[in-house]
């Protein structure tokens, strides 16, 4: 009997597999937690690096299809109208960004998911002192090839409308990330 | 034992074998449906809700334009705080319906849906049309981005909705008596 044994072994073993395989179909895990853990952590990461006026930094978190929606700008499609947005927010030591997630959400298929929250954009005036801007902002991230999750949409708007600037002190215009001076 | 009846005892369970593993896959398949890909007709279906909404619109239709929103929908209206309540969000949209001019139109650029079928995203382009006092249209330009969700009946409706202007007017600029809290509104 030792060989039927042996010969009981291939349809044994396919039956294990193919169970295990679920028929060779997609199995459906759920790792939407996880994967929402992964985006609150991104979107900080981002964000200290947002704060920390660090331009390379901030651009890898951005898909290389990523499109733009900026405050008071044209919609940027490519990765250089992306980074010209950021450019002059990130290159002004008078300016400092950050944001906060409020809420994330995962697509059961775990390709796609969309966060929203809320920013603060402080500005120093020429006077020393200090307005803050606030406003809220909306991100659509995609889960890469490497399993890492990166921006494919990027939009923001402010809470309220811009305070008329007195003369002396121009008012610096949180187009969000997009930092644009208008006089 | 002879070999021959040893032979034909294996082959019965060689037999028995497969068939438990055939069993096996058929009820693995019946426990782990393949899941259907359906983005296609979702991103037809999210379209048509988006032309519909931007119709409506249009036609100031307040109840039409309100049934587009999901439970519980969020809405972040350009330069106003975020919205997450009914009465809020159609107080604001009846505030702009109220606004005379042909008002607002919104036509969609993209959309993307996720393989599962339950979240979407659309962005697209607004134009806001206003009649100023001397009956003058001033269009006002922007973008936006709606965050879809099927609901239990299948349909899409719009759980995040956040839009914002293409260009300011100087911060000088005389700034307008009301903002109307809601979706792409014009502002000034």
């Amino acid at each position: 009997m030792e060989l039927s044994f042996k010969r009981l072994l291939l349809p044994a073993t396919l039956a294990v597999a193919f169970v295990t395989q679920g028929c060779g179909t997609e199995t459906l895990k759920d790792t939407r937690a996880a994967d929402e853990v992964a985006i609150r952590q991104q979107s900080m990461a981002w964000s200290n690096a947002a704060q920390s006026r660090n331009m390379d930094k901030a651009l890898t978190f951005y898909a290389p299809d990523a499109i733009a929606l900026p405050d008071g700008g044209p919609i940027a499609t490519s990765q250089d109208a992306i980074s010209a947005e950021w450019q002059p927010l990130l290159s002004n030591k008078d300016a400092t960004l950050s944001w906060k997630t409020t809420a994330v959400t995962v697509a059961k298929s775990s390709d796609i998911a969309y966060e929203y929250g809320a920013y603060t954009l402080d500005t120093t005036g020429k006077d020393g002192k200090i307005s803050t801007r606030t406003g809220k902002y909306v991100l659509v991230w995609k889960k890469q090839p490497d399993g890492s999750w990166k921006v494919a949409i990027d939009t923001d708007n402010s809470d309220a409308p811009p305070a008329p600037a007195p003369p002396a002190h121009p008012a610096h215009h949180a187009a969000a990330k997009k930092h644009r001076r208008h006089h | 034992m002879p070999i021959a009846t040893a032979n034909t005892v294996t082959r019965l369970l060689k037999l028995a074998t497969t068939i438990t593993a055939a069993i096996f896959v058929a009820v693995a398949c019946n426990t782990a449906p393949t899941p259907k890909d359906t983005r296609a007709s979702d991103e037809a279906a999210i379209r048509a809700a988006s032309k519909a909404w931007s119709d409506a619109t249009q036609a100031k239709d307040l109840d039409k334009a309100m049934s587009f929103y999901a439970d519980n929908a969020v809405q972040m209206a350009d330069q106003g705080p975020l919205i997450s309540d009914d009465a809020t969000l159609r107080a604001g949209w009846q505030k702009m319906f109220s606004l005379p001019g042909p008002g607002l139109s919104f036509q969609t650029s993209g959309v993307d849906v996720a393989k599962s079928g339950d979240i979407a995203y659309e962005y697209g382009a607004y134009d806001f049309a206003v009649s100023d006092s001397s009956g003058t249209v001033n269009d006002q330009k922007g973008k936006y981005v709606v965050i879809w969700t099927k609901q239990a009946d299948g349909t899409w409706k719009a759980a995040v909705d956040i839009d914002n202007t293409d260009a300011r007017p100087p911060a000088t600029a005389p700034q307008p008596v009301a903002h109307p809290a809601s979706k792409r509104h014009k502002h000034r």
